[in-house]
């Protein structure tokens, strides 16, 4: 589904990514692991199309989209939760998951595609307008995912969903990703929480200095958490 | 009875300054029709500086091409003032749209500092461009003429002013519940997250810029209406920092935001008529004061209290579905 094939990109004259290169099959939930100033947060933000890619092609279900800017990379089913959420503090809840929809629906669908969101995050119910600053942390990035999924991505992307969340909410979190695996959707996981990333990827890519230093199937690295360690730190 | 005011405080306004009209004397009738201009451009500035969260300081340049567009057209092509005052929104949007272009590569303070100078350039031609704009020497605004009928004083104008200050209001109540008005809101909020949402935020920025533009521009025709003569110093740097002080202390990103602050800053130079110099002194203040204390501006600070209702973004009609299976559950407002 998403192919990442010798990936440069930056900002300014600083070279950030040197040549990452990955795939995200369909169905699948692929996690990217790496430590702070690894390149994680780059390697998303140059398939989103926030930043341009210097070198290398990004392909989404066989087109190229490494030198689309992001409305319309998001136009093409990709749709990214940043790194703290990133909420429009004064907008409700409601008003979020009706932004998230209105960009890749039908007016009349709207209604039902918010429905369907919300079957994923019964807890916002009650909270619907409520403004998104006012919430808790653990709400905050329920309604971060649930405004990229009011989108119907076909990929998702999450920016290191457990930051600054309790545990018990991360093992929430991590219940709610496999369950929108299941419905089909493939997830691209960027996380530091080694945790997290082995309980629900199939496969897994580590990142340090730019570079894919290591990757494959989860279960080659369930025992190798030391390893993790000295990587990601 | 308190939930419906409260819910219809702007028609409530414009029914009582209708009523007022009926007892005004002629230099308050003045004061009233400038008061509804100056909430005009505020509204217009607002959309830019409160909902899109740009630094736009060149309302005064947009106010300043409206106002000679509309008396332009009206003096030398007898053009009905119908057609002028749209005509000069419409130039006022093109302009806003054309600096917009260039002016969405820089935010913040460099923004402020293009639009300045955008502004300065606007002075500038309209100083030296005698042929058209007559200099220093200003131009005579010829009174609008309805049906056969000359509407040359303030109770006259006062109707079209008023008329016109609800549509600008309806449409700017328009806009911020559409999906423009969420992508200005979101584009404010977090560039980010907006782009990963789907908003095209340059284009979002051009159309914050042509729409602001043309509230200005209007404005600017509606307030050569109130002056029936106009000239550069109308239209300058201070000009500009009085519609600020009118969004920053009635309440950047709220529509009623603007009428608080065209309301106090238009009648507050009265109270200090005799004290020209601390006129300027004291606006400056009241922006320091404001932007410190009070940054959400006196709306913000009744919408925190729960006197004025908070902006909704989004259609209430498209929410209903939502609406009507919460009712069960109970969803509570913060």
């Amino acid at each position: 589904m998403l192919e990442v094939s010798g990936l440069e990109a930056g900002y300014g004259p600083q070279l950030v990514l040197k040549g990452v290169s990955m795939q995200v099959p369909k169905g699948e939930i692929v996690a990217l692991l790496g430590g702070n100033g690894a390149g994680k947060t780059t390697t998303l933000s140059a398939i989103m199309g926030l930043i341009s890619a210097r070198k290398g092609t990004v392909r989404f279900a066989g087109v190229p989209i490494q030198s689309k800017p992001a409305h319309r990379v998001f136009g093409h089913g990709v749709a990214l939760v940043p790194q703290w959420r990133e909420l429009f503090s004064e907008m409700s809840v409601l008003e979020h998951l009706d932004l998230g929809a209105m960009q890749r629906c039908r007016r009349s669908e709207i209604g039902q595609r918010i429905e369907s969101v919300l079957e994923y995050f019964p807890e916002l119910r009650s909270h619907l307008h409520r403004r998104a600053g006012a919430l808790s942390g653990g709400q905050q990035q329920m309604v971060a995912i649930a405004r990229a999924l009011a989108s119907e991505p076909k990929l998702l992307m999450l920016d290191e969903p457990s930051m600054g969340l309790a545990p018990m909410i991360v093992s929430e979190l991590g219940r709610t990703i496999k369950r929108l695996n299941e419905t089909g959707k493939s997830i691209l996981l960027v996380e530091q929480n080694v945790h997290l990333a082995l309980s629900v990827a199939s496969y897994i890519y580590i990142i340090r200095g730019g570079t894919i230093v290591k990757h494959g199937p989860t279960v080659a690295f369930a025992d190798e958490r030391e390893l993790f360690q000295s990587y990601i730190g | 009875m308190l939930a419906a005011v409260r819910s219809n405080i702007l028609p409530l306004f414009f029914v009582l300054l209708f009523g007022l009209s009926f007892t005004t004397d002629a230099y308050a009738q003045y004061l009233i029709n400038l008061m509804l201009v100056y909430v005009v451009v505020a509204q217009g500035l607002n959309l830019i500086l409160g909902f899109a969260g740009m630094f736009a300081f060149a309302h005064g340049a947009f106010m300043a091409i409206g106002a000679y567009v509309s008396a332009l057209l009206m003096n030398k092509f007898g053009v009905s003032y119908l057609v002028a005052m749209p005509a000069a929104g419409l130039a006022a949007a093109l302009v806003g749209c054309s600096i917009g272009i260039p002016a969405i590569r820089v935010s913040g303070l460099y923004l402020a500092m293009v639009t300045m100078g955008f502004s300065e350039i606007v002075q500038w031609i309209l100083r030296n461009w005698k042929p058209v704009t007559s200099g220093t020497d200003g131009i005579s605004v010829a009174s609008p003429v309805f049906f056969g009928v000359e509407l040359s004083d303030d109770f006259q104008t006062f109707y079209i002013i008023l008329a016109v200050c609800a549509v600008m209001t309806a449409l700017a109540q328009f806009i911020i519940r559409s999906r423009l008005g969420r992508a200005f809101v979101a584009i404010r909020d977090s560039e980010i997250a907006a782009q990963s949402s789907g908003i095209n935020v340059a284009r979002t920025k051009v159309l914050a810029f042509a729409i602001s533009a043309f509230y200005a521009g209007v404005g600017g025709s509606l307030f050569s209406l109130t002056q029936h003569y106009i000239n550069p110093d109308n239209f300058n740097l201070y000009q500009t920092i009085m519609q600020f002080c009118m969004v920053i202390v009635g309440g950047a990103s709220s529509l009623i935001g603007p009428f608080i602050g065209a309301t106090i800053l238009t009648w507050l130079p009265e109270l200090l008529r005799n004290a020209q110099a601390f006129q300027e002194i004291g606006f400056g203040l009241l922006l320091i004061v404001f932007v410190i204390f009070v940054p959400k501006g006196l709306a913000g600070l009744l919408i925190d209290k729960g006197i004025l209702p908070r902006e909704e973004y989004s259609s209430r009609v498209r929410g209903k579905w939502v609406v009507r299976k919460e009712r069960a559950e109970g969803s509570e407002r913060t």
